[in-house]
């Protein structure tokens, strides 16, 4: 069984400047530049930075799930981290998304949240920068491309977004400085640990699943099995697993067999249920 | 308790809504259509979510009521099922509802006048009794203090003594019942399973002890109890526990005053359980062998007659007329 248990875990982030406190907090180091600028700490965790508004969202997220993954089959975490707009909500206000909506085509979606994390918001993604704040809400330009296109990669319970207020109705959107966006994407650190964590317990439970079925699959390569065969292989591994009979199961998918109908016939043979 | 409430628009200023997210003023509140925008979705873990459940607050439509499957329960009348609440409180990995629903999170229909409505409606319908099971997608005392479902409910049964209302559960909250007059038409039905299935398989859920002490408890002020021993789940000590089970629970209470005592093993249909072994394919009891009858998983019996012997016990200690066979 392989030991690999640093499962990726990629930040969305829109700009160089929500993004560099992130990378020096977390120590990532440059891995690609082109066609976006995408960090790594080498041990799963990933930022790239994918530039403003759903669309380049949508790509980044696309070319950061297909970027090198050395283990396909795995599931991935996902966070979008920035800052937003918000009607009344002071600077400084860090919160999950708890609903996002698509202002322009009205796709609502909701994001799985924490039980650690109490302060959650209304996210509501529009095209240009929010001034008017015309709901009890926050506002961003990246959350509803982000969550959507996420999701076609993830469980939800994967996949979260973290944002901080940098403008309300008493601070304009024109006073934010570069000053500013370091010290309030500082604040989100807190949020990030602590869904960054919550997700590798998550990735640990999904992939830890997964892994022992490659691992089977990998000891058979030079098998053909059928689609039912496939099947029922799968179940046989699944079942010595559950009955904690793996070292039988290693020691029988290292002979070689002359064929899966073979492999199938000597896993059903040794299946021997003990302890009902 | 909850990582979140979803509330119906519709339902948000309901008085039935404010009183049941009132004393959770730090959990965030969010505002959906329908529910099924959260419980439906296709792309979320049932396990993962089981670990942080959210609560969501909802109005049920269409038939509230609805004919019981085959073989459930006891005689009496034609039977009828409503379900108040999805998903369950406690996590027992023998539970036909985590292959059931995609999400744990728990739904609370909140239209009770509504549940109630049909229910009468269905009563009055009825050439003679018909008997009401509550439980079936759910837990229906475990959220008592949340959804005071009990304090609704049995009222409408007290208006109808030509009705029977079963509530199956697991729970010792039985405040509501042990503060009012038993009616009589009302059965505490609790599930137990043995020393050893319990340990294993159930989380969450009160001791057999304390179980068994709610009960006694019940039956001293007057409710009809029942015990429904479900699901058997062959072990290898099968008879011994369920023995050292039958003498704990029949030496506690008055078994002349029990209203039925039961015996169901452990089934479900084929793709619930195709879908609870993806979930948890670790899981000991998963790796057993099983067998399928017209579409239904049950384990196999590799002593051939467990079932038969665990009857034959039980009718050591109730009276065959008390006893059916589940399923």
């Amino acid at each position: 069984m392989s030991n690999n248990l640093s499962f990726n875990i990629n930040l969305i982030v829109a700009h160089k400047l929500e993004a560099t406190p992130l990378i020096r907090h977390f120590k990532l180091r440059a891995l690609t530049q082109r066609p976006y600028q995408v960090f790594t700490n080498g041990q799963g965790l990933r930022l790239i930075i994918s530039g403003m508004g759903v669309r380049n969202t949508v790509s980044a997220v696309k070319y950061i799930s297909e970027y090198q993954s050395c283990e396909p089959y795995l599931k991935e975490g996902w966070v979008n981290a920035g800052i937003a707009g918000h009607k009344t909500a002071d600077l400084g206000i860090c919160f999950l998304a708890n609903k996002i909506l698509h202002q322009e085509t009205g796709e609502v979606y909701y994001p799985s949240l924490h039980m650690g994390i109490k302060s959650t918001e209304m996210l509501i993604t529009v095209d240009k920068p929010e001034r008017s704040y015309a709901q009890e809400a926050a506002y961003d330009m990246e959350a509803a491309g982000f969550f959507k296109s996420a999701a076609e990669c993830s469980e939800i319970e994967l996949i979260s977004t973290v944002k901080v207020v940098s403008d309300n109705e008493s601070n304009s959107i024109d006073a934010i400085t570069e000053g500013l966006i370091n010290d309030l994407m500082l604040e989100t650190i807190d949020f990030l640990e602590s869904v960054i964590d919550e997700f590798k317990e998550r990735l640990n439970t999904l992939n830890r699943i997964l892994i022992l079925e490659q691992d089977c699959m990998d000891l058979t390569r030079n098998l053909h099995f059928s689609v039912s065969q496939h099947h029922q292989f799968r179940k046989y591994c699944q079942r010595y697993h559950a009955l904690g009979k793996e070292d039988e199961l290693d020691a029988i998918l290292r002979i070689k067999q002359n064929s899966a109908r073979v492999l199938l016939h000597k896993l059903s043979d040794a299946l021997i249920i003990q302890d009902h | 308790m909850f990582s979140a409430i979803y509330i119906e628009e519709e339902v948000r200023d309901w008085h039935r809504v404010q009183e049941i997210i009132q004393p959770f003023a730090d959990t965030p509140k969010i505002i959906c259509e329908r529910y099924g925008e959260i419980f439906n979705n296709t792309n979320q873990n049932f396990r993962i979510q089981k670990k942080a459940p959210a609560l969501i607050l909802a109005k049920k439509y269409g038939n509230l009521v609805l004919p019981s499957p085959s073989g459930y329960g006891f005689e009496g009348g034609k039977s009828f099922y409503f379900s108040h609440m999805l998903n369950c409180i406690y996590d027992c990995r023998y539970c036909f509802l985590q292959g059931m629903y995609r999400s744990a999170n728990y739904v609370l229909f909140v239209n009770y006048d509504d549940f109630e409505s049909q229910i009468i409606e269905n009563i009055r319908s009825q050439d003679g009794s018909s008997i009401y099971y509550s439980g079936y997608d759910c837990d229906s005392l475990a959220l008592e203090p949340v959804s005071q479902f009990c304090e609704h409910f049995l009222h409408v049964f007290e208006m109808h003594p030509e009705a029977i209302l079963e509530i199956r559960t697991k729970s010792t909250q039985v405040r509501c019942l042990l503060d009012r007059a038993p009616i009589p038409n009302c059965i505490i039905a609790m599930s137990f399973s043995s020393q050893e299935s319990t340990q294993r398989f159930e989380h969450k859920v009160p001791a057999i002890k304390k179980r068994i002490q709610t009960l006694k408890k019940l039956q001293g002020m007057g409710w009809q109890i029942a015990i429904r021993f479900e699901p058997i789940i062959f072990e290898e000590r099968l008879t011994e526990n369920y023995r050292l089970l039958f003498e704990e629970i029949f030496h506690s209470l008055d078994v002349s005053l029990l209203h039925s005592v039961s015996l169901g093993e452990f089934r479900m249909p084929k793709t619930y359980y195709k879908n609870i072994v993806k979930l948890y394919p670790d899981e000991q009891l998963f790796g057993r062998e099983t067998k399928m009858v017209e579409g239904m998983i049950s384990l196999k019996d590799t002593n051939a007659d467990s079932l038969q012997k665990l009857e034959g016990i039980l009718l050591e200690y109730v009276s065959n007329d008390k006893y059916y066979l589940c399923g």
